[in-house]
């Protein structure tokens, strides 16, 4: 916790010193509190009311729709007013606080502070500087570097190293291929050190290749290929893929992470998943899905398929019904399913009605239950011109777990929006 | 030793890119934003609508928002995500994609049922067979030593 308030300092001290590009700054806060109340059954048998309640903070400030500084913020915080939830009374957690410039021409991008990285083989939280540039032309660099959040503070934060960056080329109409390098460390010891490609090629006929390759360079493996086709076919678009892992170069063993990914980092075992999935579009309003994927392993199991079957009507834009059905037909009667599910929501602004039914049908029981049945009901409105919004929804099911269980949910949202004339606090 | 070998990497890496770059102009540079999304009507989770099939300066098909991309919009979102970038804020792609949230999506957001969102329903007794299946689709947002403390009380 005191990280996040070093990090939080930090950021809004930099901020405050950068001089001003803009007299106008924009402030965008979004507040949402999360009322939430269920059963618990714990050990002994003992039913205890959990009525956790959370609250999520989101503030941009700045030139958030023009070149120039802006800050953001987001985090969460979460008291129990009922029973214990979650072993502790309370728990909350800084997502980010970050700086961010963007030139005038655009061709540069710098943040920094707590910020999620998303690039290529890099999918990380990292409190540090990150930045990309395009002042080459048909080139996009990015680099960034700092201490990584996620190896957690049990250890201690000394020794902890995040660093990496991508490099893309782009050719309009033709092709975009990046080359991507992520190397972590964690108390000094190397965790994680990858190399990846992310291509897009465009083929004749306004086909895609769209692809994916990561190499692990502790284990000296191939982690993943993953590539998939994008075909138009008039009314139709069709996107067979192909995925490879190779589960000893994907995992990672290190001591505080899930037992489960622990055991399959040396399973030696590796998996294709291939299929396809069909768009069928058959008017403004109407769209069907059919996905087909295969599973297959070098050990352990033997094949598996998934099937589903997806159709949706829309009237208009967030007013929808839809319904779906599956069957994961599993190597075996324990990794087998059938799933159905119809839902809908119904937008009549300021107001909206949602509901959700899904059946799962276990082929083997599961704690001596063969289904499981989820529903869900809910709905909203925004009040005084969208000051605010409450939504609500209650949802019960029963399913291996849980014999009969209620749910319910109240969500008020703040979202705050003003323009600030600077030119006077900042010169 | 190990910062200045990592450093003569990415040099490297950036080298042939600054070759290939010669040559080449007026490259498109994204927007800063996207207009509200509030204010584009009917249909908007296409990106063609608007701005159709061309290829150039800069193609947006790939990102059209069909039916399935909550689940599959991973390989066009490392293409750059500064595409994601104009329409989405860091806090829309926290409510999955963070390190540590305690609420999974489709609990957090429970009315927005058309999104598709992961873990809808009864996921904890689907999720034995779906993780036998595919456990790397588990360790792409779990495989942290933060966000597996979602795992850990049941898996250790």
């Amino acid at each position: 916790m005191q990280s996040c308030r070093s990090i939080l300092i930090v950021v809004i001290g930099l901020f405050l010193l950068a001089p001003a590009e803009s007299p106008a700054a924009d402030l965008h806060v979004a507040s949402e509190t999360i009322m939430r109340g269920f059963e618990r059954k714990i050990e002994n048998g003992k039913e205890l009311d959990a009525v956790p309640v959370y609250q999520y903070l989101q503030m941009d400030y700045g030139n958030l729709a023009s070149p120039g500084l802006s800050l953001h913020v987001n985090g969460w915080g979460r008291l129990n007013l009922g029973d214990n939830y979650n072993e502790k009374g309370t728990a909350g957690e800084l997502l980010h606080a970050y700086m961010q410039y963007l030139s005038t021409s655009r061709d540069l991008l710098v943040r920094v502070g707590r910020q999620y990285v998303f690039e290529g083989v890099a999918k990380d939280s990292l409190d540090g500087v990150y930045a990309k540039t395009d002042l080459v032309p048909a080139l996009t660099i990015s680099a960034y570097a700092g201490s990584p959040v996620t190896p957690g503070a049990a250890e201690g934060r000394q020794g902890d190293l995040i660093l990496g960056g991508k490099v893309s080329h782009s050719r309009p109409g033709l092709y975009d291929l990046g080359v991507s390098y992520k190397y972590l460390a964690d108390n000094g010891k190397r965790d994680e050190e990858s190399v990846g490609t992310d291509l897009t090629l465009l083929l004749p006929g306004s086909v895609y290749l769209l692809g994916h390759s990561a190499y692990n360079l502790v284990s000296g493996g191939w982690k993943e290929h993953s590539y998939e086709l994008r075909l138009p076919l008039k009314q139709f678009s069709v996107h067979p893929f192909f995925q490879h892992y190779s589960y000893d170069d994907y995992f990672n063993n290190r001591s505080n992470s899930a037992n489960p990914f622990r055991f399959l980092k040396d399973s030696g075992n590796a998996m294709t998943v291939a299929g396809t999935e069909a768009f069928w579009y058959l008017s403004e309003q109407q769209e069907y899905v059919l996905r087909f994927k295969n599973y297959d392993y070098d050990q352990r199991f033997s094949s598996s398929q998934l099937y589903s079957l997806l159709a949706i009507w829309k009237w208009k834009i967030h007013s929808e019904v839809g319904a779906e059905f599956g069957r994961m037909q599993g190597n075996d009667a324990e990794n087998s399913y059938y799933l159905g599910r119809g839902y809908f929501f119904w937008n009549q602004k300021p107001w909206f009605v949602t509901g959700d039914l899904m059946y799962v049908s276990y082929d083997k029981k599961i704690y001596k239950q063969d289904s499981s049945l989820f529903a869900s009901l809910g709905g909203g409105a925004k009040f005084m011109d969208d000051a605010f919004s409450v939504k609500m929804s209650f949802d019960y099911s029963y399913d291996p777990y849980f014999d009969e269980d209620y749910r319910w949910m109240l969500k008020l949202s703040v979202p705050i929006d003003k323009t600030f004339d600077t030119s006077f606090s900042k010169k | 030793m190990k910062i200045l070998k990592h450093t003569a990497l990415l040099i490297a890496l950036l080298l042939p890119g600054l070759l290939l770059a010669c040559g080449v102009r007026n490259a498109y540079r994204l927007p800063a934003t996207h207009p509200p999304l509030s204010e584009l009507g009917e249909r908007r989770e296409y990106c063609t609508k608007c701005h159709g099939f061309k290829k150039e300066p800069f193609d947006f098909e790939r990102y059209n928002h069909t039916a399935l991309f909550t689940e599959s919009h991973r390989l066009a979102a490392y293409q750059d995500e500064r595409v994601c970038a104009l329409c989405h804020s860091q806090s829309f792609c926290s409510d999955c994609h963070a390190t540590r949230v305690e609420l999974k999506p489709s609990v957090k957001n429970p009315t927005e049922n058309y999104r598709r969102m992961q873990h809808r329903g009864d996921y904890l007794a689907r999720h034995r067979i779906e993780g036998r299946m595919d456990p790397t689709s588990c360790f792409r947002c779990h495989g942290n030593p933060k966000s597996s403390q979602t795992c850990r009380p049941c898996h250790g």
